[in-house]
């Protein structure tokens, strides 16, 4: 049983933190007094070791789940100082799972019970300890919450922090450092979409379109590319709409939208319809790509992205953590009596 | 005491059954579920299961109780919310009023201060126990709509803007005396749905009503004379049963036959609009568990339209429902009671698994009973609904606010059980299965509709529905042991109630062991769709036609096999066309009563069996017991093994349990459809159209518009034009399914004086079209009517004309109609700096045509060819 929050909050040693960082458990590592939280689908048992990475001391969890739902493990603890001003939480982990896929999670309360929630990409598995962070700027409301603003960091009442697991899965989550820092997430490397292949789309047209989606290994080096070939009818407005979903991920610190693409267009069809679809809403590239005979790679900055004139937003913004799907395809008024059109798509990431 | 310590003397153990015990009561230290709750998060984590005993008694439902992640039981140590032995405890957001007095022509009035004072308002009451109806006009049936409303001075800012999907035009009387305020509502009638619109401005001189924003269907989009009532304003309160809230908080209310007002309850909401919200985040596996509800009652929920009134496309799919579930997982209603509200009952949204609704009773909704999912594909697993149980339930009474609601939805998701329910007194389609316009993917799969009792819905008031209606592929799907009847429609626009509906898509669903009888116009009718089987079912009494194909595809549509199907008089099919290979029908049993002289689309049994079709079908009485009331069983010696049909026990299906339970609706009483007279006719119109203020891609104003979309268009373009920018292009295609398309027409409505239709016209090569003027007899007779094609004007089956290719002429049309008509018609046609050509006193095609209630154009290519209109003018002279 976990310890209830008061007792926390009067046992943490109350250290100087480093320059920008406050540990979110005990300790200056962080991680002293942080508690298992007991949540359901998961058996698991907490334990500390001593020389985790071979210098420092870490908590290990043991875990085991055996159903295919997501579920969630986490650790609880109470920063003893203000973490007000902190741009992100920064963790070093270990995750090793013999079955399973873990991705990082944060889940902070205010006095009031309300809750919000942040969660990473894939964690590396099999890697020994690495460094991960989450960015706290822009955090996911729970349903449950009954506030109507963000969170007020200086009613922080308790943080959860752990891993969200997919699948069946065995194995165990250490951590030895755990503390926000004032240091803004910065992403190194391009978050990929398609994977190592073409990636599963889906695909939306107007009822008048005749299209054929493939996923040949025709892209520019010959890697595996979504290949769309399509006809227009001229006179009247028409659409198409290729979708790919885009997984659960941490967007904090990405710019933009990048991706690889040919396309030929029906004479009167302006470019290509680029859209990031969130929960809320449809947000659109402006202006729109062009056509181009040639292979060319585009980056499109998220600033680009304008809410769609037929779509609803509760807030009318971009909000990255809430982007579920992307749409390359096209639409418009094909002149004369309409004509082909050849779309090909490959390498989508998002660019750091 | 304590609360603290009050609560931890309530934990009562049991030894026998090892559990904590939270008591509630309305007067005791935990008074409501929220606060029993609230004592269970003091347990968490729990070590053993939890009763929350409520005792009998009301509770005010303030706001809704919402059960977050951390108020979840665990697979081990679920938590129970269960009344007590013996009692009803009754959650209800509903407040008494008292105080009426006896006041004019048989009106009651109550004064309700929070009204008065602004704090409160409300749009739906109930004396009695039973809805009251909102004070309205006409009090039965409707009042129509008399001409669309294109660009006009929109009221809210004055300034001119295309008002097609807020206004349309008015008879003065309908609304003199109309108060223009947004309180006055609008229910106006679609074809599966119905809107309710708040009234803008109501302009008595131009006979102009405007609404405060739009709809997705617009108005008149379905043909003139739309059907609409006008709801809440004093002067409507004219019938028993009528209220009306005035916003100085004088309730009037006109008792029905036997209502005391002295002593009869009246309740109005006064809480909020849901009840209970199971809110998880299953995005991050973090969701409500292991929580049931048990022989709990709620009811009186509130529900106030919006300021820009609700309408949607169509299964009032936007509306929320007082029972609420995102991210739950074992979330079990059992044996409650739910009623009285403004939305949907209970809805498994987004992120839902293994969650069920059992013997529970759902009756007087403002929308329907159950939702499954959602109308989107999650991209992400974790946030997909499936796995849910709704059976044994009774579903009744729905659709009391938004008319287009289900009994049972399920959207995108699979691996549900709709079994054992009663749902009946609907205005559409009681069970929806799918949300896929087409065959692309679906997650509406393996989805189980089976021995539900689905009956008496519809009741003439919407259209395109059935008892069971399916949406795209649902491959593992069974619709199977169900019994339906008294599915009728309004069939006007969009006409159609039919016992079973594959709609768009439809795919791989098995509807076998199946009753369906007494429906509206088929008891089966697939519009397109893949391979469906319908298979050893008794399908009765359809008024129109008993089976309906819509769309021939290249694949086999579905399989017609072992049925026995029963009618009384007319054709065997309503529409569409049962004469290839493929579809396949075979092994059935027909019999009309009338005679077994039977039109199987133009063909005699025998005839279609010389052809390979309906091998192994019979026309015999199937000998039933007493049929036409109900009574389907066999009689001694009845020869369904003819055919191979295997008997079923219909009672199966239905609701099971206690004799109480089993009885209750049996107790529903359900009179007979009471369909509306004939909408009035349109009223006259004439229109000029030059294309120019038309969005280029957009169709004709005020015309209905047919193309197949394989290629053929109706649309506005710049490539030409007789004068200015832009014209009106008809292009044509191969391949069509039929060759009248496409084409488009609008509905006049002239029967007097000399009507006049002048246009340009530029025919490309190669163009086979036609302009007819025609009545909407039946069958249509013919006036004026002229074809292009080879080049030439034809009339009377002669080419008159050369026409020239690629060039604007002018046309003139001239014909007197009523008294006046002559039987003939006069045309002159003047190509552009040519000389006109006049055909004079042409035979109208019809001797007996006299009214302009058709005026179209079609083209009948069969390959891509183009033709162009410009400047249209239609003119009367009396």
């Amino acid at each position: 049983m976990r310890l209830p929050t008061i007792l926390i909050i009067i046992t943490l040693p109350l250290l100087a933190s480093a320059q920008g960082t406050v540990p979110i458990g005990g300790g200056a590592a962080g991680i002293d007094d942080l508690q298992l939280v007991s949540l359901s689908g998961i058996d698991a048992t907490l334990a500390t070791v001593d020389d985790a990475d071979g210098v420092n001391p870490a908590l290990k969890v043991t875990l085991s789940k055996t159903d295919e739902q997501r579920r969630l493990l986490a650790l609880e603890g109470m920063p003893a100082q203000s973490v007000v001003g902190s741009k992100a939480v920064a963790l070093r982990y270990k995750l090793d799972l013999k079955t399973g896929e873990g991705r990082l999670a944060l889940v902070v309360f205010d006095e009031a019970g309300n809750a919000w929630y942040k969660t990473g990409n894939a964690a590396p598995a099999d890697h020994g300890f690495v460094d991960g962070r989450l960015g706290i700027t822009s955090m996911n409301k729970a349903a449950f919450s009954r506030t109507e603003g963000d969170l007020d960091w200086d009613a922080l009442d308790k943080v959860w922090i752990g891993i969200v697991i997919d699948g069946a899965a065995e194995g165990t989550f250490e951590m030895s450092g755990a503390h926000f820092t004032s240091e803004a997430y910065r992403p190194t490397h391009p978050l990929r979409i398609t994977g190592d292949g073409a990636g599963k789309w889906s695909i939306g047209k107007d009822a008048a379109v005749t299209a054929t989606l493939t996923t040949p290994d025709e892209g520019r080096d010959g890697q595996a590319c979504m290949k769309l070939e399509f006809n227009f009818v001229g006179g009247r407005h028409m659409y198409l709409t290729p979708t790919i979903p885009v997984p659960a991920a941490e967007l904090d610190g990405y710019t933009g939208l990048q991706f690889t693409y040919k396309a030929t267009l029906p004479d009167g069809i302006e470019g290509l319809l680029v859209m990031l679809t969130e929960s809320g809403g449809q947000y659109m590239a402006t202006p729109m790509p062009g056509p181009s005979e040639d292979w060319v790679t585009i980056t499109i900055p998220f600033a680009d992205f304008e809410l769609g004139s037929w779509s609803k937003d509760d807030n009318g913004q971009l909000d990255l953590g809430r982007i579920n799907s992307i749409i390359i395809g096209t639409h418009g008024g094909a002149t004369g009596d309409g004509g082909d059109g050849l779309i090909m798509v490959s390498d989508i990431e998002f660019a750091p | 005491m304590s609360r603290a310590l009050a609560i931890l003397a309530l934990l009562l153990p049991i030894a026998s059954a090892p559990c904590a015990t939270i008591n509630v009561s309305p007067d005791g230290p935990i008074s409501s579920l929220a606060a029993a709750r609230d004592a269970i998060r003091k347990l968490q984590p729990l070590a053993e299961p939890v009763r929350v005993i409520i005792a009998d008694g009301e509770y005010a439902l303030t706001e809704p109780v919402i059960f977050g992640p951390g108020d979840s039981g665990t697979p081990e140590f679920p938590i129970s919310y269960e009344a007590a032995p013996g009692a009803k405890p009754v959650f209800t957001g509903g407040k008494r009023i008292t105080g009426f007095t006896e006041g004019e022509a048989g009106i009651w009035t109550a004064k309700v201060p929070g009204v008065a004072a602004g704090d409160w308002y409300f749009e739906q009451l109930w004396v009695n126990g039973k809805r009251a109806v909102r004070a309205r006009t006409p009090n039965k049936h409707y009042i129509y709509t008399r001409g669309k409303v294109g660009a006009a001075v929109d009221p809210k800012t004055g300034e001119q803007a295309d008002l097609t999907g807020r206004a349309f035009r008015a008879l003065p009387e309908d609304i003199a005396g109309v108060p223009e305020t947004t309180d006055t509502t609008l229910v106006v009638y679609h074809s599966w749905e119905a809107a309710r619109m708040r009234v803008e401005s109501i302009d008595t001189e131009q006979n102009m009503v405007v609404t405060t924003a739009g709809t997705p269907w617009g108005f008149e989009r379905w043909g003139p004379s739309q059907r609409y009532h006008i709801e809440n304003y004093l002067a409507g309160l004219d019938a028993p049963g009528e209220w009306f809230l005035s916003r100085d908080g004088t309730l009037s209310y006109m008792p029905r036959e036997g209502e005391d007002m002295t002593s009869t309850e009246v309740i109005a909401p006064a809480g909020p609009e849901q009840f209970v919200l199971f809110q998880g985040e299953p995005e991050i596996g973090w969701t409500v568990e292991n929580i049931t509800l048990k022989r709990l009652t709620f009811s009186h929920g509130q529900y106030i339209l919006p300021p820009e009134g609700h309408a949607d496309g169509q299964a009032e799919a936007t509306v929320p429902a007082v029972i609420m579930a995102d991210g739950a997982r074992n979330i079990a209603i059992e044996d409650c009671e739910i009623s009285h509200h403004g939305l949907y009952t209970i809805w498994f949204r987004r992120g839902c698994q293994n969650c069920s609704v059992t013997k529970t009773l759902l009756y007087d909704m403002g929308a329907g009973g159950v939702r499954i999912g959602e109308g989107v594909i999650q991209p992400d697993l974790a946030n997909r609904t499936g796995s849910i149980t709704v059976d044994n339930n009774i579903i009744h009474s729905g659709a009391r606010i938004h008319l287009g609601a289900h009994g049972v939805w399920i959207g995108h998701s699979p691996y549900n059980k709709v079994t054992h329910n009663d749902i009946s007194d609907f205005y559409y389609t009681l069970i929806s299965v799918g949300w896929r316009w087409g065959y692309a993917e679906s997650l509406a799969h393996d989805n189980t509709i089976d021995f539900n009792h689905l009956h008496h819905t519809g009741w003439g008031v919407l259209s395109d529905m059935g008892a069971v209606y399916t949406l795209g592929p649902s491959p593992n799907t069974t619709v199977s042991n169900n019994h339906c009847h008294h599915i009728y429609s309004y069939n006007r626009y969009g006409r159609g109630g039919w016992g079973f509906y594959n709609d768009e898509g439809s795919s791989y669903i098995t509807m076998e062991n199946n009753l369906v009888h007494h429906v509206g116009t088929g008891t089966y009718h697939q519009h397109y769709g893949r391979e469906n089987m319908i298979r050893n079912n008794i399908l009765a009494y359809s008024l129109d036609g008993q089976l309906q194909r819509s769309r021939i595809e290249e694949h086999l549509s579905f399989t017609y096999e072992g049925n026995i199907v029963l009618w009384d008089d007319g054709p065997f099919k309503t529409a569409g066309s049962i004469k290839d290979d493929l579809v396949q029908l075979k092994r059935n049993m027909y019999w009309k009563e009338s005679g077994p002289d039977i039109d199987f689309d133009g063909m005699t049994l025998a005839e279609r069996q010389e052809k390979g079709w309906d091998e192994g079908s019979v026309i015999a009485d199937p000998m039933f017991v007493d049929p036409a009331n109900g009574d389907f069983r066999f009689k001694p010696d009845a020869p369904y093994e003819k055919i191979g049909f295997t008997p079923f026990d219909y009672t199966e299906a239905g609701v099971y349990g206690d004799e109480t339970w089993v009885n209750l609706p049996k107790s529903f009483v359900f009179a007979d459809v009471e369909h509306a007279p004939d909408a009035p006719p349109p009223p006259p119109f004439t229109f000029t159209n030059d294309f120019e203020v038309a969005a280029i891609g957009s169709g004709p104003a005020d015309a209905r518009v047919y193309t197949e979309n394989k290629g053929d268009s109706i649309a506005v373009t710049d490539e030409t034009a007789a004068s200015g920018a832009h014209s009106l292009k008809i292009t044509d295609a191969p391949d069509l399914e039929h060759e009248y398309n496409p084409h488009f027409f609008w509905s006049p409505n002239h029967k007097e004086g000399v009507v006049t239709f002048a246009f340009d016209i530029r025919a490309d090569e190669g163009v086979v079209m036609y302009h007819e003027w025609r009545d909407n007899s039946a069958p249509y007779q013919t006036g004026p009517s002229f074809w292009i094609s080879g080049g030439m004007l034809r009339i009377g089956g002669q080419d008159v004309l050369p026409m020239p290719t690629g060039e604007w002429v002018h046309f003139e049309v001239s014909a007197p109609l009523g008294e006046k008509s002559t039987g003939t018609w006069d045309l002159t046609v003047t190509p552009a700096d040519g000389e006109a050509t006049k055909f004079e006193s042409q035979p109208n095609v019809s001797a007996d045509w006299k009214t302009l209630t058709w005026l179209g154009f079609s083209s009948t290519a069969t390959d891509t060819r183009a033709y162009y209109l410009d400047n249209l003018d239609l003119s009367i002279n009396p």
